[in-house]
């Protein structure tokens, strides 16, 4: 064992060597010690407008030049350089938790000792003391090389798929080759989960194990990329990285957001649509800009067509953030701050593939970001978050009604209308008949003054009149309609003369019942009459800001390198739109195809969908402390391919699924195993646990209680008597919505369904790019216990024996429910074990009762759901 | 060097059967200096578990209790005497500025606590023993810090917050959370974190969240009726041997599908984790069945006192947990916001809670436990040396106090029969030796043999702290 993994160890290294330095190297400041020192010491010295102790670490000629205490370095000489000594006492820097490692302060020697050598000339210019230096190092990190369409690798004639061209390169330069392709049924379940995210139906299997012809597999991909099913899955990818949330989060209150989810079913349907990937991007960007939307007309267009509904509603993308500043944050201004700084987030970590959040604080510590980056970025979506002239979370979001639910809600408001009138005109009737009453109690020679003094308004009464209606005769002075219900108590008949008029209003409150109710839509727009400024804050504090202007814009290394400043990618601000026109220019530079970020970072997300682990296995992350694509030709080639070939999804799912490398089972050989244990190589096809809403969705789907009706309003959530979160807290309703699919029960901050937060749903704080995928107990309780697992297993049993025969017998029905559940069929030793736990469970079971008979299969059927079989996909 | 680094190694060479590739080779190889290459995030297969990890520096304490006496009990009547206010009884206070969390209620006539303290124990702390006359009793066992502070906080939810997880804000892992992630857990059939919830929630999000950490660190819900844990126990109409059958059949189905597959380590960790709910139901069953425990402890916890049940079944509940290996406990009792009638309140609720923290204490020193457990109790915040006259002429109450506040300690290499830090004159802040949240969250890490520092977590690439870098420091002067 130990020795085998020692081998292993050679391998590895040998497959991913690292950079490292060895004794003979020569070292430069570039390569060896800038990163060391911009890790460690640029904070104090260089990157902050006062240089601690005047020294100024960020060329090696300012090494020399040294500070207040001298030269820092003596080339040639390590053992006289004061910034050895430093380092080694543990003087510099000056936290204890933040020393030198001795393999750092080595390198630091032998770099000053060889003579302190640079890797070229370094710029004449001092720099100025707190800006980030993007040095060449920086900008010829991979990522930010442009995207260049690799050759594909001339390998074997029978290798047509591009991607198997090139996995098999690689393989075969590590002797190692695919694994044989799995066969029909696996391939089958894994397409499914992979393309709608649930199990096949008995249909499925039929027709693509019955279908003997060359294009079969081909054929049941195409089916399932039509499939409705396919965008409930691929959106809910999507989600993830954008932060889907109906509740607004940031305090204790996380008050509901009744208004995210028509953004959910933009994102599905889209995904259902196979929009191309660029227009998804600039309509959720800038949706409301491509219709010349501002936040005063945007509900006027929302309600004109659908196409503008549609791209407003796209904007909902910038409206996820977790949103405080409506529910009394202790600090508005900073509640306010958060958003933007989140909505920012989330864009650079879903499009970009960069964590730029530090950057809002201080340079990046480790990537080329300077803090004037994040500005920029911010600039570009501060007009639909103005500080100055904030819209609380209520007031940005559109009331929407179709022409046909206008046009309903009018007619009903029509007819309710009458039914007011006739009820007025009764009331005011009924109330000239208490009048007669009330008058019959004056004596009759008053009768005719009374009245004249009743029809007289208040106001207009002489002062006999007053004193007559208010002292004399005090109930002719109260009677008014307003009062009527007080005179009819005093009457026998009072319920009749009610019901006499009070009848049309209940009609028109019944009718109004079934006006339609506007469905409310959040929307980013901006505010024509005031652009604000943004300012860098020192240190992130609000009440802090810079004095400078920042104009937006892009990321500074990936600007062209003569710009001193950014080159402005894209305009300021666009006087053919009402708007600023910022996100509609910055959404179309992401996409013009030129961006070496934005379709590596999506292809290499949609490769971690079907494979477990992208390409470069940090799907958020490509900056410089990312490791290297493991295939770094394959994922420019489907990066410049997606992009050629428009923005088009569907096509790379085929490219990809159709792939031999897809194909693959997912067995492991001991062979390959020894070479490449992790399978970085793509020598087989790793075997992925069910996602937290595959669990779910997939149990109800085998139970048949799967309600799939799509879109619509989140699915409340809330607590059950047992103290636990679940969908509907418990209680089932008529129209069944709390069985539906997981991406529409409501994504509540603060109170994530207990089973899906149990397999790893992620908690949006603000977004998620990658999900763990954990094994724990609590998973195993739920499975075991929870009322859930109980009634779907019971619902699955009862399906079972529906579509069973009369008499089946036990084997009939564990083959049935083998096959539900998990698409084949169990081999013998599976049947054995299964036949006898039934008849543990069902001693005599020809004198079972039904119910009985039942409640044993689903005691089996809990186990199916239960399994490893289930459970993962291979 | 971030400490998931570490529990997967340790993991891995624990756990020798679910084989070495779990953790992805190259974290080893980092972890061992074999490979020079810059600090880069832990990326491959990130495996997170409860099982016990080496601290970074040795642990004076392994497990915690906390009672958390949610809405702030009065410092200045229990554990903080100020003979100023007797002397200004009824007067305006002089010449000061008194931070009010509701002006519109506050008064600035000074009210006395109406109860003489006494010096108690060896040690001759200071503190009501008409309220607390079971304190009293244990006074040489404890640190009181009468110095607790929370920068710019003032509300409750925020204040339970800070004390937690380190901010007002909502949305970070909360300090249970932080330990089991830096520690693991030194039981495998128990949660590793749980929060005793008496009555209801607090007001606020739940105060156990992982949050940015993994799910696994979340505390676990007991309740202070059954079910105590949800979907612990089958199905109450479910024949016991059913699902011992179904757990026997799911094995042997498992089994027969890892030989078709093997070496799948995800594979082989949840056939464990079967195995681990099916101990878990039976040992958290045994360890919440207080019938277990003799007359005698129950009567010294408080249970036949109706006031004092409650807490008293909370503190057995947790001394039960703590014994087994759960690394921290959390009892919520939020009860302690005394806006009017403050001192038959008071009278109350000390009678509910004095008596089972003390036994809490006493009964941990007796078997032994006290030296590894640091048992702390507190509130988010204080009250005002003012009357608060909340519905004019009803009996007068105290307002929020988050400037200067008393919490104790016992155990876990701390002090014993010590006072630390002080509040003005007036008890109104803390003036001398100050701890902030941040102060007490790095004792508490320093005391359990972690640094601030490096239990950190990446999320979204981003570095996640209870402390972050500066923050807190480590409250010398209250360690043994």
């Amino acid at each position: 064992m130990k020795r085998s993994l020692f081998v292993t160890l050679i391998v590895v290294c040998a497959l991913f060597q690292t950079s490292s330095a060895s004794a003979e190297d020569k070292l430069t400041y570039e390569e060896h010690v800038r990163p060391i020192l911009k890790a460690n010491c640029f904070h104090c010295h260089g990157e902050e407008k006062e240089l601690a102790g005047g020294l100024d670490l960020r060329l090696s000629r300012l090494l020399v030049a040294g500070g207040e205490s001298g030269s820092a370095i003596v080339p040639g000489d390590a053992e006289s350089s004061l910034l050895i000594s430093y380092v080694e006492t543990g003087m510099m820097p000056p936290s204890e938790e933040q020393q030198l490692s001795a393999d750092d302060i080595a390198v630091l020697s032998r770099w000053i000792d060889q003579g302190a050598k640079t890797l070229r000339p370094e710029p004449e210019e001092t720099p100025v003391p707190g800006e980030l230096l993007i040095t060449t190092e920086d900008r010829e990190h991979w990522a930010f090389q442009p995207i260049v369409k690799p050759e594909v690798p001339a390998v074997k004639p029978e290798i047509a798929n591009p991607i198997d061209a090139f996995v098999a390169a690689k393989l075969s330069k590590h002797n190692l080759t695919f694994s044989p392709r799995a066969d029909k049924i696996t391939l089958l379940r894994r397409a499914c989960f992979d393309l709608l995210g649930l199990p096949p139906t008995l249909e499925q299997i039929n027709q693509f194990v019955n279908d003997e012809s060359s294009d079969a597999y081909e054929r049941m991909i195409d089916r399932l990329l039509s499939s409705p099913h396919y965008g409930e899955r691929w959106g809910r990818h999507w989600l993830d990285v954008v932060g889907y949330a109906d509740s607004e989060g940031y305090n204790d209150k996380d008050l509901i957001r009744e208004d995210a989810w028509s953004y959910r079913d933009y994102v599905i349907r889209s995904l259902n649509n196979d929009k191309p990937w660029d227009r998804f991007i600039i309509e959720q960007l800038a949706g409301d800009e491509l219709v010349q939307a501002t936040h005063a007309n945007a509900q006027g267009l929302g309600n004109k067509d659908s196409e503008s509904l549609e791209l407003l509603t796209a904007t909902g993308y910038l409206r996820m953030a977790p949103d405080g500043s409506g529910s009394s944050p202790d600090d508005p201004q900073l509640a306010r701050k958060e958003v933007v700084t989140d909505t920012v987030k989330v864009v650079s970590s879903s499009l970009l593939g960069l964590t730029v959040g530090c950057a809002e604080c201080h340079h990046h510590r480790f990537d080329p970001i300077p803090q004037e980056d994040f500005y920029r970025l911010r600039a570009i979506f501060a007009p639909v978050y103005d500080m100055e002239k904030w819209r609380m979370p209520a007031a940005r979001r559109m009331a929407i009604l179709s022409p046909e639910e206008k046009a309903k809600a009018d007619e009903i408001e029509a007819k309710a209308k009458k039914l007011d009138e006739q009820h007025d005109q009764r009331k005011e009737e009924v109330m000239r008949i208490i009048l007669g009453r009330v008058l019959e109690t004056i004596p009759e020679e008053q009768r005719e003054y009374a009245l004249k003094t009743f029809e007289t308004p208040k106001a207009k009464r002489d002062v006999e009149q007053t004193n007559f209606a208010e002292e004399q005769y005090p109930m002719l002075g109260l009677l008014r309609v307003g009062t009527l219900h007080l005179f009819l108590a005093r009457f026998e008949d009072e319920k009749e003369l009610k019901e006499s008029y009070e009848k049309f209003q209940k009609e028109a409150q019944e009718l109004r019942k079934d006006k339609p109710q506007p469905t409310y839509v959040r929307v980013a727009t901006e505010d024509t009459s005031h652009v604000p400024e943004t300012h860098v804050f020192h240190r992130g504090d609000v009440n802090s800001p810079e004095e400078a202007v920042i104009p937006p814009g892009g990321l500074k290394v990936v600007s062209p390198v003569a710009a001193k400043v950014t080159q402005k990618t894209f305009p300021e601000n666009n006087d053919s739109l009402p708007t600023t026109g910022r996100r509609l220019a910055y959404a179309e530079y992401l996409t013009n195809g030129k961006h070496p970020l934005v379709s590596r970072v999506l292809v290499n997300r949609f490769w971690m969908h079907h494979f477990g682990q992208g390409l470069v296995d940090t799907p958020g992350e490509f900056g410089l402390r990312s490791n290297p694509p493991s295939h770094p030709e394959l994922l420019d080639w489907l990066a410049a391919d997606f992009q050629e070939n428009g923005w088009k999804l569907k096509r790379l799912h085929k490219l990809i699924m159709t792939s031999r490398t897809y194909q693959q089972t997912s067995l492991r050989n001991e062979q390959a195993q020894a070479i490449d244990s992790d399978n970085r190589l793509l020598w087989r096809m790793p075997v992925k646990r069910l996602e937290a809403e595959l669990v779910r969705d997939a149990i109800l789907a085998v139970s048949g209680r799967l309600n799939d009706r799509p879109f619509g309003p989140s699915v409340p959530v809330g607590v059950n008597p047992g103290g636990v979160v679940t969908v509907g807290g418990g209680t089932i309703s008529d129209d069944k919505k709390e069985l539906k699919r997981s991406v529409y029960i409501q994504v509540r901050r603060t109170q994530p369904v207990a089973m899906l937060e149990a397999f790893d749903a992620p908690q949006m704080e603000p977004n998620c790019e990658r999900r763990v995928s954990s094994t724990v107990a609590t998973q195993s309780l739920t499975m075991l216990n929870s009322q859930f697992i109980i009634k779907q297993s019971q619902a699955f049993a009862e399906r079972v024996l529906e579509q069973a025969e009369e008499n089946a017998n036990a084997e009939q029905l564990i083959q049935a429910a083998w096959k539900l559940a998990l698409a084949d069929q169990p081999t013998t030793e599976e049947l054995v074990a299964m036949k006898s736990f039934l008849a543990d469970q069902l001693p005599d079971a020809d004198a079972a009762k039904p119910e009985e008979r039942t409640a044993a299969l689903a005691a089996l059927c809990q186990v199916l759901l239960n399994s490893n079989r289930f459970l993962y996909i291979d | 060097m971030s400490t998931s680094f570490c529990a997967s190694r340790r993991h891995a060479l624990a756990q020798g059967a679910f084989g070495i590739s779990a953790i992805g080779l190259s974290t080893l190889l980092k972890e061992d200096g074999l490979l020079a290459a810059p600090p880069k995030p832990n990326l491959e297969g990130e495996h997170y578990d409860l099982l016990p990890k080496q601290t970074p520096k040795p642990a004076q304490a392994k497990s915690m209790i906390s009672i958390f006496c949610g809405g702030g009990p009065s410092h200045l009547d229990m554990f903080d005497r100020k003979p100023l206010l007797d002397k200004y009884a009824g007067q305006q206070i002089p010449g000061r500025d008194i931070k009010y969390d509701n002006a519109g209620q506050a008064t600035s006539i000074v009210m006395p606590c109406p109860w003489e303290f006494s010096r108690c124990g060896e040690s001759g702390m200071e503190i009501n023993t008409h309220l607390l006359p079971h304190f009293g009793k244990i006074v040489d066992d404890v640190t009181l810090v009468r110095s607790m502070h929370l920068p710019n906080i003032r509300n409750h939810v925020a204040g339970m917050r800070a004390l937690t997880t380190g901010r007002g804000r909502e949305g970070w892992p909360s300090l249970g959370s932080w330990l089991t992630y830096g520690l693991g857990s030194e039981s495998q059939d128990l949660p590793a974190f749980v929060a005793l919830v008496l009555r209801k929630n607090p007001p606020g999000s739940p105060f156990w969240d992982s949050r940015q950490l993994p799910s696994i660190y979340q505390g676990t819900i007991v309740r202070d009726k059954e079910p105590r844990i949800a979907n612990l126990a089958p199905p109450a109409d479910l024949d016991p041997n059913t699902q011992q059958r179904q757990l026997d059949l799911l094995r042997e189905l498992n089994t027969i599908d890892l030989n078709r597959r093997p070496q799948e380590d995800d594979l082989s960790a949840r056939i464990a984790s079967y195995e681990l709910a099916a101990r878990m139901q039976t040992a958290a069953t045994d360890a919440l069945d207080l019938s277990k425990e003799t007359k005698e402890t129950h009567e010294m916890y408080g249970m036949n006192n109706s006031r004092s049940k409650g807490l008293a079944e909370a503190c057995m509940l947790a001394r039960r947990l703590v014994e087994r290996g759960v690394r921290f406990v959390q009892i919520w009792d939020y009860a302690w916001d005394m806006h009017q009638n403050i001192f038959e309140a008071l009278e109350s609720r000390c009678e509910a809670s004095d008596r089972p923290s003390a036994a809490l204490v006493t009964d941990l020193k007796q078997r032994g436990l006290l030296d590894s457990t640091i048992v702390q109790w507190g509130g988010e915040m204080g009250r005002l040396p003012v009357i608060q006259d909340r519905g004019k002429g009803t009996k007068p109450g105290r307002d929020h106090n988050t400037e200067g506040f008393s919490i104790w300690m016992a155990g876990g290499g701390l002090k014993a029969g010590h006072v630390h830090g002080a509040t003005d004159e007036w008890g109104h802040r803390a003036v001398e030796d100050i701890v902030t949240q941040h102060d007490f969250h790095s004792t508490i890490l320093h005391q359990m043999g972690l640094d601030t520092d490096s239990l950190t977590h990446l999320h979204n690439n981003q570095p996640v702290a209870l402390v972050e870098p500066g923050q807190g420091k480590v409250v010398e002067g209250i360690l043994a």
